[in-house]
């Protein structure tokens, strides 16, 4: 009996942490925008210096199938 | 740039920035095609600085640059601008957001987020894809603010400032998402505490009982007191303005299933109804999150200041300077440029100047001024940079005294009863009645009983799932005209819609396409003349001139002699000995009457060759548009003079009035008169000139081919290519409201329903449990796929 008490109160309480991080993450901003994020993983970020040269050649390889 | 020979019509090459066909002239570099300059330069920029890679993420990146004006940011360095428009500014760091209507694409994405590899300064920029926006951080001691915007402008990104306040975040959805969160989480873990109770506790298990009862007490508070606040000050709300409406019955059912809870608990009489309170709370709030979701990066409510240039520059002791428009006095004297907008009423001290008013009356031939004459605000200079003395400032000019009329300073909801408005009225009084009947006659039958049936009847009645019908069948509606290139600004426009009986068209910009004229040659001419004309043409800076040598999709290289302008008259000059004339009727001494219509003669070495007609092109679906439409097309209400009179009668039934010569206020007095016999008016215009008909109409759609630019305030923006569906879209808005009329009937079965339970005094919180979340269920289900099947049948 006793021990089911316990259990509740804690599962109560890790909700309310859960639901405290979700408001903290709305506050933050983290929701404004579900779009861009999802995009932006997809770019490589590549462009070094020392890179262009490959780059140069993809992009010239690029033109030319277009 | 590579040769072509002859000037023969090229097969139509695509433009390798921006994709869209090389009509006008082709320009080359390396291997690839361009449509102008401006995306050339960009292409140029971007090879330069190893961004090819932009061309690579999408089909369709770059933007088109060919109508894109120039535009001068340097006002963005003044001190009183930087303070409105920055986000953060300190010795060393700054934070700008800019809304940039072009943004379309994930390389849009990707080549904004690059700007540092652009721009020296520029230490981090970000993407807000869905409001267009992209906040930039930069170091003002390298970069300025105006040569970021430059920057962006350079590459295709045109930012579009207002300083109407800086471009925030919405602050009322968010909290909206908070209390739908709040009341999601404890609606979830009261349900939880409240199933044994259902499944069945042994009388051994009473504390556990109780300590649950009293978690859910708890859990409920949050909900009462933050998630449902907006319907109690709502309910407060229209007691004072003696008005029901439907948050009136739901907040008396939510704070009787609050209190007959609270009281069961306390008492120990039972376990509550808290499941039954929250989830209604949840379900609502779902309901208006869905309803509240709108277009964020689409401007409704747009006034007359945002077509206005926000600087201009201004002479100030013998230097121009950038200054803002609202700060101009009289007697100020300021340069205008090609393309820019007249910021005020002046008086023109340059020698002429060409005007395009078509923003402000729909005439879109320009109009000569002279030395002396008045300018009007809202009209757009053509041609060459002009001196203005500024007469009035510009809060006090002819084009702003529009927007002091009446139409304007009305509030929002102009006298149209809500359908869910008069059902919650009905509602309300039939609720009542039966709680008064049911008590009374408990009264007789079992006296102690009649605090508890009718907070039962008042429970049950909560029109939860009425609520939730009206959000979800116009939400979806909204949604489905969102797909089809039709915004609308609330879900209310799709139920004014379903009533509209007159429709009234503006014609430029509306039935017209706005930019383009469609220039047609009539009579002969050999490829080698048409290059002559062209080299002409290009040569003036007159808007007709430039219209034609734009038509002719041939190479002018040709050098001529003699280049003579007459002003009012005509262009002349001398190719390969031959006298080339380019002008009105009177000027190549052409004799003959035609058709009215704007025609430019052509005339080589005396001998009249043919005319140019000029004329304005009709979107293609409208035709068959207004065969459909029929009885309920109204009226063409038409700033332009009569031009196309006869071509208009041809196309509207006879019923339609065909008015010409329109000023925006008889357009305003239009659609009022036809308000006052009692007919409900769609309006369909595009520039500012429409702006007072389009307020003052039940409905007032912009029409516009870019939705990123210039709409005049309006309840919905329209695709100028989609026009052809308005018919369509008037059908399903009707669908919509039928759909929500059965909803209605659903959710009052279910009412009934709940009702005879309370009336018996049989509602355990067992049935409530059940029964309420089934009817919003079934309400919201029923909705949302009726109306996307109507849609898809409709729309096929």
């Amino acid at each position: 009996m006793g021990i089911i008490v316990l259990l509740i109160l804690i599962s109560l309480t890790i909700a309310l942490v859960f639901l405290g991080i979700f408001l903290w993450n709305m506050k933050s901003g983290q929701y404004d925008d579900t779009y861009t994020p999802s995009v932006r993983m997809l770019f490589d970020d590549k462009k070094s210096d020392e890179e262009q040269s490959v780059d140069t050649q993809e992009s010239a390889a690029d033109a030319s199938e277009s | 740039m590579s040769e072509v020979d002859h000037p023969v019509v090229q097969e139509a090459l695509q433009c390798y920035h921006c994709g869209q066909l090389c009509t006008e002239e082709t320009l080359r570099l390396e291997d690839k095609a361009f449509c102008c300059y401006g995306c050339k330069t960009v292409y140029e920029i971007l090879s330069e600085n190893n961004l090819c890679e932009y061309y690579t993420l999408d089909a369709k990146a770059g933007v088109q640059l060919r109508y894109v004006r120039a535009e001068n940011y340097a006002y963005l360095d003044e001190a009183q601008v930087k303070k409105k428009i920055l986000s953060f500014d300190s010795e060393s760091f700054s934070r700008v957001t800019f809304f940039i209507p072009a943004i379309h694409c994930v390389s849009c994405i990707w080549l904004l987020e690059n700007l540092k590899k652009l721009t020296p300064g520029i230490l981090k920029s970000e993407v807000n894809f869905s409001r267009k926006q992209v906040t930039i951080d930069f170091n003002p001691t390298t970069v300025a603010l105006s040569n970021v915007a430059q920057r962006l402008a350079s590459v295709g990104y045109a930012p579009s400032v207002s300083l109407s306040g800086k471009t925030e975040t919405n602050v009322a959805g968010k909290s909206m998402i908070t209390r739908l969160a709040l009341a999601g989480f404890c609606f979830g873990n009261i349900m939880l505490f409240s199933f044994p109770e259902y499944l069945g506790l042994d009388r051994s298990d009473e504390s556990l009982k109780r300590l649950f009862s009293w978690l859910n007490l708890g859990l409920a508070m949050p909900v009462l007191f933050y998630s449902a606040q907006h319907y109690f000050v709502s309910a407060g709300r229209s007691f004072q303005q003696r008005e029901i409406n439907l948050d009136v019955p739901i907040a008396v059912g939510l704070l009787a299933l609050f209190c007959r809870s609270a009281f069961d608990i306390i008492t120990g009489f039972g376990p509550g109804y808290l499941d039954s309170f929250a989830g209604l709370v949840f379900f609502l709030l779902i309901g208006r999150w869905f309803q509240d979701k709108t277009y964020e990066s689409l401007a409704f409510d747009r006034d007359f200041k945002s077509y206005f240039p926000l600087a201009v520059s201004r002479l100030v002791n013998g230097e121009w300077k950038a200054t803002l428009v609202f700060d101009l006095d009289a007697h100020d004297v300021i340069q205008v440029r090609n393309m820019e907008i007249i910021p005020t009423d002046s008086m023109l001290l340059s020698e002429k100047a060409y005007i395009d008013y078509s923003f402000v009356t729909g005439e879109s031939r320009p109009v000569r001024v002279g030395q002396g004459e008045r300018v009007y605000a809202g009209g757009r200079l053509l041609g060459q940079p002009v001196k203005l003395e500024v007469q009035k400032k510009t809060s006090q000019s002819h084009l702003t005294s529009l927007w002091n009329n009446d139409a304007f300073r009305k509030p929002e909801e102009s006298g149209y009863k809500k359908l869910i408005d008069r059902a919650a009225r009905i509602f309300t009084w039939v609720v009542l009645a039966l709680a008064v009947v049911t008590a009374a006659y408990w009264y007789v039958a079992d006296a102690s009983q009649v605090w508890l049936i009718i907070t039962s009847v008042l429970m049950v009645a909560c029109p939860c799932a009425l609520a939730l019908a009206a959000p979800f069948t116009y939400g979806s509606m909204v949604r489905v005209f969102g797909k089809n290139g039709f915004y609308v600004k609330n879900a209310d426009v799709v139920e004014r819609m379903a009533v509209i009986d007159k429709v009234v068209f503006d014609k430029t910009g509306t039935l017209t396409h706005g930019s383009s004229s469609e220039v047609q040659f009539v009579g002969v001419l050999e490829e080698r003349e048409r290059a002559w004309i062209k080299a002409l043409t290009y040569s003036s800076t007159h808007p007709l001139s430039s219209l034609i040598a734009k038509s002719l999709g041939v190479r002018a290289e040709t050098v001529f002699s003699d280049f003579k302008e007459i002003p009012g008259k005509g262009i002349e000059g001398t190719v390969e000995g031959k006298l080339i004339r380019v002008g009105s009727s009177s000027f190549v001494e052409h004799r003959t009457a035609l058709a009215a219509g704007t025609n430019v003669f052509v005339s080589i070495d005396g001998e009249v060759r043919g005319y140019f007609s000029i004329g304005t092109r009709m979107r293609d679906a409208i035709p068959t548009l207004v065969g459909r439409l029929g009885r309920r097309c109204a009226a063409l209400l038409s700033g332009d003079g009569d031009s196309d009179l006869n071509k208009m009668k041809l196309l509207f039934p006879a019923e339609t009035q065909l008015l010409f010569n329109q000023s925006p206020h008889e357009k305003l007095h239009y659609v009022s008169d036809l308000q006052h016999q009692k007919h409900r008016v769609m309006m369909l215009g595009d520039g500012l000139n429409d702006a007072g008909a389009l307020k003052q109409s039940d409905v007032g759609i912009a029409v516009t081919d870019d939705t990123g630019v210039f709409t005049p305030a309006c309840d919905g923006i329209l695709q100028g290519e989609k026009l052809g569906m308005l018919d369509q879209l008037l059908a399903l808005s009707q669908s919509a409201t039928r759909i929500l009329k059965i909803g209605f009937g659903i959710s009052f079965f279910y009412n009934v329903i709940a009702l005879s339970f309370a009336v018996t005094g049989h509602l355990t919180p067992l049935v409530a449990a059940i029964l309420m979340p089934i009817s919003s269920i079934s309400v919201v289900t029923f909705s949302t796929v009726a109306v996307n099947l109507v849609a898809s049948r409709k729309l096929k």
